[in-house]
């Protein structure tokens, strides 16, 4: 006995991988799917395995192929890994209640239309992209950073790219971008990343926005600032394998083909949304009101761009990472706090007319 | 925009099946029809499955062809998001095999899927524009097809919006995202390279060939098809609307009397011209297509008993497909059927008379050479008239400028 995950299991023979997919032999004690795909990893010392622990071959599945996809074992096994994230409280509606005036949540139920694609960080893998999964349950998640992350480029793409001729509109939109999101990235002496990219997709509204960050908080140089938008995994019940197979341009066969991991259509995980106006409080309550509505509305646009038509994933642009536009209302929820009661709406219409509601003033 | 699936597609997925449309099989095959006009065009465009695929980089300068620009490569966001569904299994169970007379295995084809397809084409850059999408789609929809296995008779579409296209949107939709300044904004360069035997659509051919049927049931005759015509799978495809005519006549054009429309006579070593063109699952030598086995002296490498040369793994084709397509048959109208032929034959491959083999083709599909099709043995005696309705290559000095030529494709210009 070595201690050693890897040597222990370690991959040597064909037939190794076999036992290994089946939990067999010295791979039974194996219980956990991922520790048996992680397992895998010992296969691409021996470049004649490497394939074969990926998919098995032509005649039969085997390796990470049977784990994820022919069998699935991976996905009995979510089944149980959700059960003890949401026992831990790990995922589950947020209570607002402690919040200041005018805070709200939006939380409602996501099915993939079409499937989801991240790649994880883990350094070792027995194919080149893996979906991101969770370090301690194993399940495969969008993390809060790529909501952000998505949302602000969606928002950009619909509230900015279309006013790129009105700098002062296309100013006050970047502001207020800025409040939601936080600094952009790449706000130095010498502007770079997303601050360059903005400055030049509008030169004329440089200055413009620079002095409104600067006027709005008293500061010569524009300050680091957090948003006021909060964004909360989303863990996925499915997890599936596909291919891509590039076809060689002499012989018109496919080559090389890459395997990736993807959270598959259908799949159903939980969006959850909380703001926060902390860059309103003090202000009187009418006009609080409008300024927290107006994000309101101008979140739920990107949201909805996002979510149905930029996709949210890595690979969007074949179309990976869409949601159905329709979900079981009962487990949907809009609240704004000391504004609204709690809504419920089953697709992004609804959701808009409950605000259109909230704003005339109708709390119904 | 919607299009119609004529004779099945296929995209392939991990289980080596095609039971729903996975849209990068379909924006492989528009970004292979993309670069076939682009190289038309004298533009480079990279092999993006090969060593030398984009970016290219130059001491601080990256380097991206039009074709990358336009699909995205590792560093450069594609220019657009297609989004593609659609298209509905055929058939359950396993693939039909097709055996023609005198196969030991025939051919084996699976479902594949039918009906109709939405695609939707979102912008994401400023530049974009669809032009440069629809323009190689529609010369596919016209005169190839797309989706993989197009050698076997799958992915002849048709676009149900009638779209007014011309090739001069596509040449202006290019310049605009090769336009200097905006090269120079993104901090890259148009990669100017060589174009080496990768395909083109000046070395393409493409023809249409229509027959007349006297009754509904004419398939069943079809070399090969006949033993199989009760099977329900095969019912199934045909009421789609296609029959899969395809390994009738590639039998007869690899195995038959079509050989002699590309065989010398005085050829001896016959299977290495056989394999470049019909393609091979063996694996062969990369330069002679001759089959290479295990090298006794250096286990890793191949032996090519034609070159008389030790092959590293890189230096053969694992596997060759054919370069000449065989759509399925399908209805112009109660009587009338069609199916096209069409390939990218290159210059150059040793033994090998492309003008030829092409004109051999073209005389044998329209009846008035030396060579004749056995139309009835092949498609059955209910089959008659059968007529070449359209023959179309890149001609020279005829047809010297690729715009027009590329713009009578798009207008479905051209006679026999």
């Amino acid at each position: 006995m070595s201690h050693d995950f890897y040597v222990d299991f370690r991959i040597q023979r064909k037939e190794d991988i076999d036992q290994l997919t089946s939990g067999s032999e010295k791979y039974k004690e194996l219980t956990d799917v991922l520790s048996r795909i992680m397992a895998l990893l010992s296969a691409f010392e021996k470049e004649e395995f490497r394939n074969y622990a990926k998919a098995g071959d032509r005649k039969k599945p085997s390796g990470l192929k049977s784990l994820i996809h022919s069998n699935g074992n991976y996905n009995d096994q979510l089944r149980y890994k959700l059960s003890e994230v949401k026992l831990l409280g790990i995922d589950l509606s947020i209570d607002i209640s402690e919040l200041p005036h005018g805070s709200w949540i939006i939380e409602f139920p996501i099915i993939l239309k079409k499937p989801f694609i991240s790649k994880d960080d883990v350094p070792l893998y027995i194919i080149e992209n893996p979906v991101r999964k969770d370090k301690v349950f194993g399940v495969p998640f969008t993390s809060s950073m790529a909501w952000k992350g998505n949302l602000r480029w969606t928002m950009m793409k619909s509230h900015l790219e279309p006013v790129v001729n009105d700098p002062s509109k296309f100013a006050e939109i970047r502001y207020q971008h800025t409040l939601l999101f936080g600094t952009e990235k790449g706000m130095e002496e010498m502007a770079k990343g997303w601050t360059k990219y903005l400055d030049d997709l509008c030169p004329n509204a440089k200055e413009a926005y620079r002095s409104k960050l600067k006027e709005r908080f008293g500061k010569d140089e524009a300050p680091s600032l957090t948003g006021m938008l909060y964004f909360y995994p989303t863990f996925w019940d499915r997890i599936d394998l596909e291919v891509i197979n590039p076809h060689d341009r002499k012989t018109k066969t496919g080559k090389n083909p890459i395997y990736y991991e993807v959270v598959p259509e259908g799949a159903k995980g939980f969006f959850r949304l909380v703001y926060l106006p902390f860059y309103y409080l003090g202000e009187p309550l009418p006009e609080l009101k409008n300024k927290v509505l107006k994000d309101l509305k101008d979140v739920i646009k990107g949201l909805e761009e996002m979510m149905l038509k930029y996709g949210f994933s890595a690979k969007k642009s074949s179309g990976y990472g869409v949601i159905e536009n329709n979900w079981d209302k009962t487990e949907s929820r809009l609240i704004i706090k000391e504004i609204s009661d709690a809504h419920k709406f089953g697709n992004f219409d609804e959701l808009k007319k409950v605000v259109d509601k909230i704003e005339g003033g109708t709390n119904e | 925009m919607k299009i119609k699936i004529i004779t099945p597609i296929w995209t392939g997925d991990i289980d080596l099946k095609s039971d729903w449309l996975h849209s990068t099989g379909i924006i492989g095959s528009l970004r292979w029809w993309t670069e076939a006009i682009l190289r038309g065009m004298r533009k480079f465009a990279c092999d993006p499955a090969g060593d030398e695929r984009c970016p290219k980089k130059i001491k601080d300068e990256m380097q991206y062809c039009p074709a990358c620009l336009i699909f995205g490569a590792t560093g450069i966001r594609r220019l657009f998001r297609l989004e593609i569904s659609g298209g509905e299994k055929i058939f359950d169970g396993g693939a039909i095999n097709i055996k023609p007379q005198q196969r030991n295995r025939g051919w084996y084809l699976g479902s594949g899927l039918k009906g109709e397809i939405d695609l939707n084409i979102i912008p994401l850059d400023r530049d974009f524009d669809e032009n440069l999408v629809l323009v190689p789609l529609a010369i596919a929809a016209k005169w190839g097809g797309i989706g993989a296995k197009t050698q076997h008779g799958y992915g002849v579409v048709e676009l149900i919006d009638k779209i007014e296209l011309r090739f001069e949107n596509f040449q202006g939709a290019l310049d605009k995202i090769l336009k200097s300044e905006r090269l120079r904004k993104l901090n890259i360069k148009e990669r100017n390279d060589t174009n080496d035997a990768l395909p083109n659509i000046k070395e393409m051919f493409f023809a249409k060939v229509q027959f007349e049927v006297q009754n509904n049931d004419w398939w069943k005759e079809v070399d090969g098809i006949k033993p199989v015509s009760n099977d329900q799978r095969l019912e199934k495809w045909i009421e789609t609307g296609s029959v899969p005519i395809s390994p009738a006549i590639k039998n007869w054009l690899r195995y038959d009397d079509g050989k002699n429309l590309w065989q010398d006579m005085d050829t001896n070593k016959k299977e290495r011209k056989e394999n470049w063109l019909f393609g091979t699952t063996d694996r062969v030598c990369s330069s002679c297509y001759e089959k290479v086995n295990q090298d006794r002296n250096n286990r890793r490498n191949f032996w090519c008993s034609n070159c008389r040369k030790s092959l590293k793994k890189e230096e053969t084709f694992e596997r060759v497909a054919s370069k000449i397509n065989v759509s399925c048959a399908y209805r112009i109208n109660n009587t009338t059927w069609e199916f096209r032929i069409w390939g990218w034959i290159p210059e150059g491959f040793q033994g090998f008379n492309r003008n030829n083999f092409l004109n051999n083709l073209k005389q044998a599909l329209d009846g008035n050479g030396t060579r004749t099709i056995p139309w009835t043995s092949l498609l059955g005696k209910f089959t008659k008239n059968h007529k070449l309705k359209v023959w179309r290559e890149f001609n020279p000095p005829n047809e010297s400028v690729i715009n027009n030529y590329l713009q009578s494709l798009l207008e479905d210009k051209g006679g026999s």
